[in-house]
């Protein structure tokens, strides 16, 4: 009886040398696709993931009466500042920085994605983005009207380029970290915001609130949070060397 | 005389003259050059520039009280009247111009000052802003003229000044009395608020009212104000900037 | 459509609300003592303030140097740290030697035009001024002003000055003035200054009629609240002493403050006029330097004497040290503190003709931080050798106090506030002290051209009603001041 059912050690191992790999493949293919938080894509550092919340009340959007180009941006505009998922209370639009511990030093990496700034409708596209420092900037403007893009950091002027109406697609490097406060002179509703930081420890927070950062070190971290109109809210939290710690900032 | 005496007694003057001009050369950016430099800031420059160079001296707030200008702040402030792209720090050139021929209206030029002294002081000025460390400040091309205007060339500087949307700040007639204007929307990134210049008085115009210094006005903008740089979105094809320019001084109604 | 002309010129902008993170939109308050004071004065100035632009009417230094009258003043005429320090160096920008340089022609190159550079003008004074006292003189008595009324001043005051640099290191300043209530021009002032001997600031050297109080932490000539004059009732021939109506309103630091002292010519000395150290002009030669940095200011002077206006009639020569610590480094914020002694030598008479020697010991301070002044003085009077004739009808010790401030309220308007307490020396049957304060609004159509409201009022009225001093109850005036 126990012929039968027993392989020989040989093929035993064979099969074991082709199915391992296959579904630690398999697993690692598949484990991104996997939504909830307790998954780790990275096998190798930590992920800090969770949400940003806030229970409080939602103003409703300003209407601005518009009084420039009316033509083009249309009579009204509505602006909403606040943006917060009615069913979890996420909040949409917050940045989240992790900050390097104690003592350490950035890793120095080169940025490769162009942060976007669109005049489309007379509005700033997207309303806030957060991108690593000496990333390129691509200015565009898709308006028959002329604006300025006004790019202003530290009570000073980061960049400051007119864009006339079919002009060229500007590019330039962000070489400052921080909240750089995007507007436009001629268009004064038109405002955006652009976070730029030193490391690529950062993430904005999607419709439902959620971010996912890794790569941090582990130890002790600060973790500071900015949102344009709740302001600035930190907290501490403490990496593990490897797997995911899930924190949850909420707004008071 | 022998000519070798003549070639010895030539070459003599020769080297006495250039020694004369090693004197009006810049002098070197080093520890004595920002020592000197030191000490005529603290006579000179400290009651509106303040210690520190923030901008924060003690006579500077009363210049435009509660709206723009303050005095520069050299620590971290951008820089207006420069040659180089936006978002740039000044060349060394550009600090010169400004300590030699002041700032209408805002700041007494300081060519009492010898032109090392000036060297000097402007050796020490970039010690307060860290980024000027090893930096090289790149003038943008700033052509010279292309000569008298025409009639056509004027009147596509006056559609040019609409395209460009110079009417929305700097008004209709380049009084300074656009809508963003009139409205008190214009700050500068202090949060104060500033008037456009007047196109109409060219003795005011900060920058220069030269053809060359408003062509290098609307290409580098002036950073800290909202004047943008025109540089860029014109890709190089600068004939509308000068009609522009030429368009600029009419308003002015004097001989270009 | 008058009065809304020039009300929607004093009228500040509203701001249009700031839509970015944690700005709160403001809207600045009106002044509603300006609704009086600019109804007065609208009829008569709306015209002459509508025509030239800011740029074209500026005074001689922002001329010369191609900048803005603020460079150099908190608000005209008082000076910021930098003026000072312009001053200080002969009309040449601090640090530098220029004079020669900048904005100048040799002689023989100069023409009419040239000489805008130099000159400026000043008309200043009260429009209206009213008064307020206790008690009126019946119909038909003495004269002078002792009756509740309004009257139109104007111009009490005005001057033509010039000054500057003839050459490096040597500096000029002319003073003509014509008080209307007084007639007649005069040279206020009128000296040469040779600026750096030695080395730079070292020692600066004025020779001629000029101010002794120019570097101190609080300037005579240079107020915000201008001195209003004593109203005399009679004041006839000499050693005989004047009565007043009502007093004048100076600083009380600066006064006189001793009731039956004289000139040399017998002529009364009032007791609300500037004088000594804090005199408007005074003829001789001072010197004055920051030898060891911009922390310390000396200045010693030898004068002809009190009110010798030109010409010295005694052998007897006044002299003074006044020194002064400075803290101007940045905040937006400087600070002084200054004291001087003055000796004056047979300076002033007494009714009996005799000489006395009149000294002054003055402390006063200054502080300015962004758009707030405050300063303030104190001196007290001695009269060393009183002759025995008034012996024991003679209190030969006099103070005066004086404790202002000023502020911007908005970039165009400013406040000031003075408190004067004048504890008055001399004749025991004549003295009388006072105290005042007054507040004033002063609004900046142009950096050069201001109008402006005062209210003063006395803080001693309760007491007997019938002299000088105690009667007036308090004053209105309005006013512009104008300097081209």
């Amino acid at each position: 009886m126990a012929g039968r059912f027993a392989m020989s050690v040989q093929a035993l191992v064979r099969l074991l040398s082709v199915a391992v790999p296959v579904v630690m493949i398999g697993l690692a293919c598949w484990s991104p696709l996997l939504a909830t938080p307790q998954s780790s894509s990275e096998s190798t550092g930590p992920v800090i993931v969770g949400r940003v919340l806030y229970r409080g009340p939602v103003p409703a959007p300003i209407q601005i009466e518009v009084n420039r180009d009316p033509d083009v941006c249309g009579r009204t505009m509505s602006m909403t500042t606040l943006s917060v998922d009615a069913a979890i209370h996420g909040l949409q639009n917050a940045v989240v920085h992790v900050e390097l511990g104690v003592g350490e030093v950035s890793a120095g990496i080169i940025a490769s994605t162009p942060v976007i700034v669109q005049n489309k409708q007379c509005r700033f596209h997207p309303h806030v983005a957060a991108a690593l420092m000496g990333a390129e900037v691509q200015i565009i403007n898709d308006d028959p009207v002329m604006h300025n893009t006004n790019i202003i950091v530290d009570n000073s002027t980061a960049l400051n380029v007119a864009m006339v109406a079919g002009g060229n697609t500007i590019k330039k490097r962000l070489k400052k970290s921080g909240l750089h406060f995007v507007k436009c002179n001629v268009h004064k509703f038109m405002q955006a915001y652009r976070l730029v930081f030193a490391d690529p420890y950062f993430d904005q927070t999607t419709e439902t609130g959620q971010f996912s950062i890794a790569g941090v070190s582990p130890g002790l971290h600060r973790i500071t949070v900015w949102h344009e109109t709740l302001g600035v809210m930190e907290k501490d939290v403490q990496v593990p060397a490897r797997g995911t710690v899930i924190v949850d900032l909420e707004y008071k | 005389m022998q000519i070798r005496t003549l070639l010895a007694i030539g070459a003599g003057l020769a080297m006495l003259s250039i020694a004369s001009f090693a004197n009006a050369v810049k002098p070197e950016d080093n520890q004595a050059t920002r020592e000197k430099g030191k000490q005529i800031y603290e006579q000179a420059c400290l009651f509106c520039h303040g210690a520190e160079g923030k901008g924060d001296g003690p006579a500077g707030w009363f210049i435009g009280r509660y709206e723009s200008p303050r005095p520069r702040d050299f620590a971290g402030g951008s820089y207006k009247f420069r040659s180089t792209p936006s978002g740039e720090l000044p060349t060394d050139q550009d600090l010169f111009r400004t300590v030699t021929q002041g700032i209408p209206s805002n700041m007494p030029p300081f060519s009492g000052l010898s032109e090392e002294e000036r060297w000097q002081v402007i050796a020490y000025v970039k010690t307060f802003n860290q980024a000027f460390k090893g930096a090289k400040p790149t003038a943008l091309v700033l052509p010279n003229p292309p000569g008298p205007p025409s009639d056509a060339g004027i009147e596509n500087g006056r559609k040019t000044y609409i395209k460009y949307g110079c009417q929305n700040c700097h008004g209709d007639n380049g009084y300074g009395d656009g809508k963003e204007a009139l409205d008190g929307n214009l700050k500068d990134t202090y949060g104060l608020m500033i008037s456009p210049g007047d196109l109409t008085e060219r003795a005011s115009l900060k920058n220069g009212s030269s053809a060359q210094a408003l062509y290098r006005s609307i290409m580098t903008g002036l950073d800290g104000t909202p004047m943008p740089s025109y540089a860029d979105t014109i890709g190089g094809n600068d004939k509308d900037v000068w009609d522009l320019v030429y368009y600029i001084l009419t308003l002015s109604q004097e001989k270009p | 459509m008058c009065a809304g002309a020039v009300l929607g010129t004093a009228w500040p902008v509203k701001r249009v609300p700031d839509y970015s993170i944690g700005k709160v939109p403001t809207v600045f308050t009106r002044v509603s003592i300006f609704i009086v004071a600019l109804s007065i004065l609208c009829g008569t100035l709306v015209t002459f303030l509508l025509a030239p632009e800011e740029a074209q009417a500026i005074p001689a230094f922002a001329r010369k140097y191609n900048t803005n009258c603020m460079d150099c003043h908190t608000a005209p005429p008082v000076l910021n740290a930098f003026g000072q320090r312009f001053l200080e160096n002969g009309y040449q920008l601090p640090g530098t030697e220029d004079g020669g340089i900048t904005g100048k022609k040799k002689l023989g190159d100069l023409n009419l035009d040239d000489v805008n550079q130099y000159l400026g003008f000043r008309l200043v004074g009260n429009v209206t001024s009213s008064w307020n006292f206790k008690q009126q003189n019946p119909p038909g008595a003495d004269a002078g002003v002792v009756e509740n009324k309004t009257e139109f001043t104007f111009p009490q005051n005005f001057v033509l000055f010039a000054g500057g640099t003839v050459a490096k290191n040597v500096g000029f300043f002319v003073e003509l003035g014509h008080e209307v209530d007084e007639g007649g021009a005069e040279v206020e002032r009128g000296f040469v200054t040779f600026n750096n001997l030695g080395y730079r600031n070292l020692a600066h050297l004025r020779v001629g009629k000029f101010d002794p109080s120019a570097f101190y932490s609080y300037v005579t000539v240079r107020q915000q609240l201008n001195n209003i004059g004593d109203s005399q009732t009679s004041c006839s021939g000499t050693y005989v002493p004047c009565s007043y109506n009502r007093v004048g309103l100076a600083p009380s630091a600066f006064a006189t403050k001793f009731y039956g002292l004289y000139d040399r010519s017998g002529n009364y000395l009032s007791p609300f006029t500037s004088s000594l150290y804090n005199s408007d002009g005074e003829t001789g030669v001072d010197i004055h330097g920051r030898p060891f940095g911009d922390w310390f200011l000396y200045q010693v002077g030898v004068l002809n004497g009190a009110n010798e206006h030109l010409g010295d009639s005694n052998k007897g020569k006044d002299v003074y040290g006044m020194i002064r610590f400075d803290y101007a480094r940045s905040n937006y914020f400087s600070a002084s503190l200054s004291g001087f002694i003055y000796q004056g030598n047979s300076n002033a008479k007494v009714q009996t003709q005799e000489d006395v020697n009149w000294n002054r010991y003055g402390l006063s301070a200054r502080a300015t931080y962004m758009m707030v002044d405050v300063y303030a003085a104190y001196s007290v009077d001695k009269i060393n050798n009183t002759p025995t004739s008034v012996a024991g009808l003679f209190d030969s010790t006099a103070t005066g106090l004086t404790i202002g401030a000023d502020t911007y309220v908005t970039s165009k308007t400013l406040v000031s506030l003075r408190y004067d307490n004048l504890d008055a020396g001399g004749m025991l049957d004549q003295r009388v002290s006072s105290s005042f304060i007054g507040v004033q609004a002063k609004h900046f159509l142009r950096a050069n051209v201001a109008i402006l409201a005062r209210s003063d009022f006395n803080l001693r009225q309760s007491e007997d009603g019938d002299t000088a001093a105690r009667n007036l109850r308090n004053a209105f005036f309005s006013g512009i001041d104008v300097i081209f």
